[in-house]
């Protein structure tokens, strides 16, 4: 699965290609090519195993992920590409402290690395000590300006747009609103398109109560991205505190549909709707409000517990069952994807998992995943019954039957499977 | 799939209130709190002359521990006593100190614990212990909240004592307290019970009482909760069902009768842990807030005839503007500013802002968190102990918040939370928007408690307000207001159509443009009762210059031109001289 595919090759000697031509630096660019330089005398095998190692990342393969970037750190340990790689691999499977020291190994191999920086800051945000986060990203800024003044070009508008941004919202969690306005209005400055600013800033304006403002912002953030559920959602709130309550429900109603989790949305709508004169539909609202609240308070406490304790792979269990029984689909297969990390052949999680893609609407894929946990394990009746189920979604009734029937003989008692045998289809 | 809809009754009187809300709401958000939040104004000079001093060792009431029976079984109710209150047991004028001694959770009892602990007030800065000479001797009780009113209209002022079991009612016979729960209708039901308060619901001059129920628990159904999938945990409230609270109506003859359905209080359970009585619109009838652990919060607003209607969530009061989750445990409330609007603070958890919410013309309620200059600053801490306070006697009201956390095992996990919190003072500069000044003033404010019940009262008869605070597991801190503050006013009612002690009137003073208000309650804070008498500062003014007294059952006084730095006694359908 892992082999060098003929598009992989390609992509290594293209790899080779940028290595060749970043050896044709000027002394300006000196400093700003420690891995550059590096990269032309480390061993090629090392960049064969990283691009694996990101192709599986990308996949959601993390542990095989790891497993290449070992091998590309044993061939070039001293590369910074290998432990920046391992930085991101170990941030997105929540194990943060060493996702720092990987990147801390890179900064130290290459100060200059481009977003080595702001990774860190990442890090220290997310461990929520702003003010080393603050610093990291200050220091990300600085690299950039040094970059390009070194290089002569124009500041990278993508980058500091991100940085800022990033900066911003550091801001904001240290209460220093002021400087957090500042620094979005400079990223818009920067580019005028950046939606993430213009939703920052309505946000703030909504949380300093300039209703009025932040529906301006919220406005043009929408615009920008269109298909953004939060900024669809911040706007039908702002719409909601101004008092155009048809156009706030017209919002509102799509969160409730996209994202059936949030009970602000929930609550909002009801009380628009009852403003409206919906009395009934707004009161069914306000009543589910409730119950996803707890819900949701429940999955939060879950994911503190997940982040004070990353190895527990119970509590990742846990709360990908939660995340999942709410419609929280993203965050459940982060949390299954973590289990598996921690237990590579955990059939529960595979099982999850392959349920969960099934939800999003890949049967291919689902019944790929199915197949690979019935070939390491055929005992499982849950797993076969699921396989009925995707083969049904398809129309393969035959497939469908075989699968329930091998179900039914693992688990004779199986009240759902007799009913889909007996009427030959599931029910929606 | 989740099942979104559930049947739902519409009462026709909620229904008409709704359209009239409704009618009204979109130009009460127009009006209601656009604009960008501005900082409180508030003088450094006026924060130096802000003084307490712990005296509790002097006053002689240091003996006092609390017991909350952690012995490493962690049991779910460990961390969530007690309340205090101030009550004039003896009826010298003086403030007694109340305060709930906790006990131990197991049976049968193996220790003595003082369920109860009463501290007379010498008037000359000391307190006496009175327990057993005010027959309070035998209480054994894992006890919780108190609510002190004159319930029974004779001139002495009775208590309620919930518990992790049964209720009790204690009667005041001219400074003898017996207990008479049984005999007077709450019956024995064995319920975890937390906040009180006493209202008069139906306006017949005899205060019904209002008692919040927790979770159903018991050592036997102890969840076992983990943090770390091996080690047990406090359990949290989610896991266990709540149970609804309960109405009792004074019959006025010495006895009440549940009747918690029949006024429409709701058989839904909201894991209540604290209650407080507010005419929160102004109609003239008590409205209940109620204060729920992991659920919204409920206002029963008073459908002026008895009965109750729930609109937390219509009117803008259940969660934050978001729908932000709470988890709720006191409340505080009062007039903030000139508008002469209700105000109302809810004392959350770590990690959600303190909720802050403010009645407008329109019926609904602004959600003024971020606005009033409190919602950041309250973020951290664990609010408990909660009320408003005119600490300077400047006239507006400060609040101040009492903190701390209940489980050290979970702040061991949190970035920036500590187990021991500090208390946190919020000076108003007048026009609603405060100051945390806690780390300016110093003393006692920089000290880290694990704080649970707060009361207020003026101890000492010297016009300003002192602070009594209980620590779970430990003591009671007694902080004398030595502030150097402007002149005051203090009044004390005398119902005669309306209930003894007046609970439920409303104090209006006019001192030139300014507009004061305060309110005669019961309940309120976490657990806890206060004093009965209302007080204004005046600042430099010397008097008020006109006094209105709305009773609660309808009757207003107006007195002109009362005189300051006293404390004047004003009887119902007394005129103006």
């Amino acid at each position: 699965m892992f082999l060098l595919r003929p598009g992989k090759v390609i992509s290594l000697f293209i790899f080779v290609f940028l290595i060749v031509w970043a050896c044709q630096s000027s002394p300006e660019r000196d400093s700003f090519s420690i891995t550059a330089r590096a990269r032309q005398t480390a061993n090629p095998k090392s960049a064969a195993f990283l691009i694996q190692s990101q192709d599986a990342l990308s996949q959601g393969n993390y542990l095989w992920a790891l497993v290449f970037i070992d091998s590309a750190e044993k061939y070039a340990p001293h590369l910074a590409d290998v432990h920046f790689e391992r930085g991101n691999i170990l941030f997105q499977v929540g194990q943060v402290e060493q996702a720092w020291s990987a990147y801390e190994k890179v900064a130290a191999l290459d100060p200059y690395y481009r977003s080595v920086w702001f990774k860190l800051g990442n890090v220290a945000f997310q461990q929520k000590d702003h003010r080393k986060a603050l610093e990291m990203y200050t220091k990300e800024l600085a690299v950039a300006d040094a970059e390009n003044k070194a290089l002569g070009r124009e500041p990278e508008t993508d980058r500091y747009c991100t940085t800022d941004l990033q900066l911003g919202r550091t801001y904001v969690e240290l209460g220093l609103t002021d400087s957090a306005e500042m620094i979005f209005h400079e990223s818009i400055g920067l580019d005028s398109s950046f939606g993430e600013a213009w939703g920052d800033l309505a946000q703030l304006y909504k949380n300093e109560g300039d209703f009025e403002k932040a529906l301006i912002y919220a406005r043009k953030a929408f615009t920008l991205n269109p298909k953004s559920l939060d900024y669809n959602y911040l706007l039908g709130l702002m719409l909601f505190r101004i008092g155009d309550m048809e156009a706030a429900v017209e919002h509102l109603r799509r969160e409730v549909e996209a994202r059936p989790y949030n009970p602000g949305a929930y609550y909002n709508l009801g009380r628009a709707l009852i403003t409206l004169g919906n009395f009934s539909e707004g009161q069914r609202y306000l009543d589910c409000t409730d119950s996803i609240r707890t819900l949701n308070v429940q999955i939060k406490l879950l994911q503190g517990t997940a982040e004070s304790y990353p190895d527990n792979m119970s509590v990742w269990q846990t709360l990908g069952d939660a995340c999942y029984a709410i419609g929280r689909h993203e965050e459940a297969l982060q949390a299954y994807r973590t289990v598996l990390f921690l237990d590579p052949v955990n059939l529960w999680a595979q099982h999850r998992m392959a349920n969960l893609v099934l939800k999003t609407g890949d049967i291919q894929g689902a019944i790929h995943r199915y197949e690979v946990i019935l070939g390491l394990e055929p005992q499982i009746a849950d797993v076969w019954v699921d396989l009925g189920v995707a083969h049904a979604l398809r129309g393969e009734m035959v497939e469908a039957r075989w699968a329930w029937r091998k179900a039914i003989s693992l688990d004779p008692d199986n009240v759902l499977v007799k009913q889909y045998l007996e009427r030959g289809k599931i029910q929606p | 799939m989740i099942s979104y809809f559930k049947e739902n009754t519409c009462e026709r009187s909620v229904h008409i209130q709704i359209c009239i809300f409704s009618i009204l709401f979109i130009v009460g958000l127009r009006c209601g709190d656009a604009g960008k939040v501005d900082r409180a104004m508030i003088n450094k000079e006026d924060i130096r002359k802000i003084a307490f001093t712990d005296i509790a060792h002097e006053a002689g009431i240091s003996v006092f521990a609390h017991e909350n029976a952690a012995e490493g079984d962690l049991y779910f109710p460990e961390p969530f006593g007690s309340g205090c209150a101030f009550i004039d047991y003896n009826n010298d004028g003086w403030q007694d100190i109340l305060a709930v001694g906790g006990g131990f959770i197991e049976e049968p009892i193996e220790k003595y614990v003082p369920g109860l602990w009463l501290f007379g007030n010498n008037g000359d800065g000391t307190f006496t212990l009175r327990t057993d000479e005010a027959g309070l001797n035998y209480v054994t009780a894992y006890g919780f909240g108190l609510a002190a009113a004159d319930y029974d209209n004779d001139g002495d002022e009775d208590f309620v004592f919930t518990t992790l079991r049964r209720n009790m009612l204690f009667r005041n016979d001219n400074g003898v307290f017996k207990e008479v729960g049984y005999q007077a209708g709450l019956g024995t039901i064995e319920e975890w019970s937390t906040g009180a308060v006493f209202v008069d619901g139906d306006r017949d001059g005899w205060l019904d009482l209002y008692i919040c129920n927790y979770v159903d628990w018991s050592i036997e159904i102890e969840p076992w909760n983990s943090l770390d999938g091996e080690n047990k945990a406090y359990s949290m409230s989610y896991l266990l069902d709540g149970i609804p609270n309960r109405y009792y109506h004074n019959n006025g003859n010495g006895t009440f009768s549940e009747q918690t359905e029949q006024v429409g209080l709701s058989v839904e359970s909201g894991r209540s842990l604290g209650a407080a009585g507010r005419d929160v619109n102004q109609d003239g009838w008590m409205d209940i807030l109620v204060a729920n652990d992991d659920e919204r919060n409920f206002l029963y607003n008073s459908n002026k005839d008895g009965t109750f209607s729930e609109l937390g969530r219509i009117v803008g009061l259940a969660y934050g503007s978001g729908g932000e989750s709470a988890s709720s445990r006191s409340i505080a409330g009062g007039v903030i500013d000139n508008s002469a609007n209700v105000a109302i603070f809810f004392g959350n958890i770590s990690g959600e802002m303190m909720g802050v919410f403010q009645h407008t013309l329109t019926g609904w309620f602004a959600d003024r968190r971020i606005m009033s200059g409190i919602g950041p600053a309250s973020k951290d801490p664990m609010t408990f102990g909660l009320a408003l306070i005119d600490i300077e006697q400047d006239g507006d009201l400060d609040l101040i918040a009492a903190n701390g956390h209940i489980d050290t095992m979970r702040t061991a996990l949190m970035d920036g939370i500590t187990y021991h919190q500090k208390p946190q003072l919020f000076l108003n500069d007048g026009r609603g928007i405060f100051a945390e000044v806690g780390d300016d003033i110093g003393g006692v404010y920089s000290e880290p408690m694990v704080v649970r019940g707060l009361a207020y009262a003026d101890i000492d008869r010297d016009g300003d307000v002192d602070i009594l605070i209980l620590e779970n597991g430990g003591s009671l801190h007694l902080w004398r207001n030595d502030s150097r503050c402007g002149n005051f006013l203090r009044v004390k009612l005398e119902g005669r159509e309306s209930n003894r002690q007046g609970v439920g009137a409303r104090i209006v003073a006019k001192v030139e443009a300014t507009h004061l208000e305060r309110t005669i309650t019961s309940g309120g804070s976490y657990l806890s009762d206060s004093e009965k008498t209302a007080t204004f500062g005046l600042g430099r003014a010397n008097a008020v210059d006109s006094l209105l007294i709305y009773w609660p059952n309808g009757q207003v006084d107006h007195h002109s031109m009362v005189e300051g730095n006293q404390t004047v006694r004003l009887v119902e359908g007394s005129a103006s001289q």
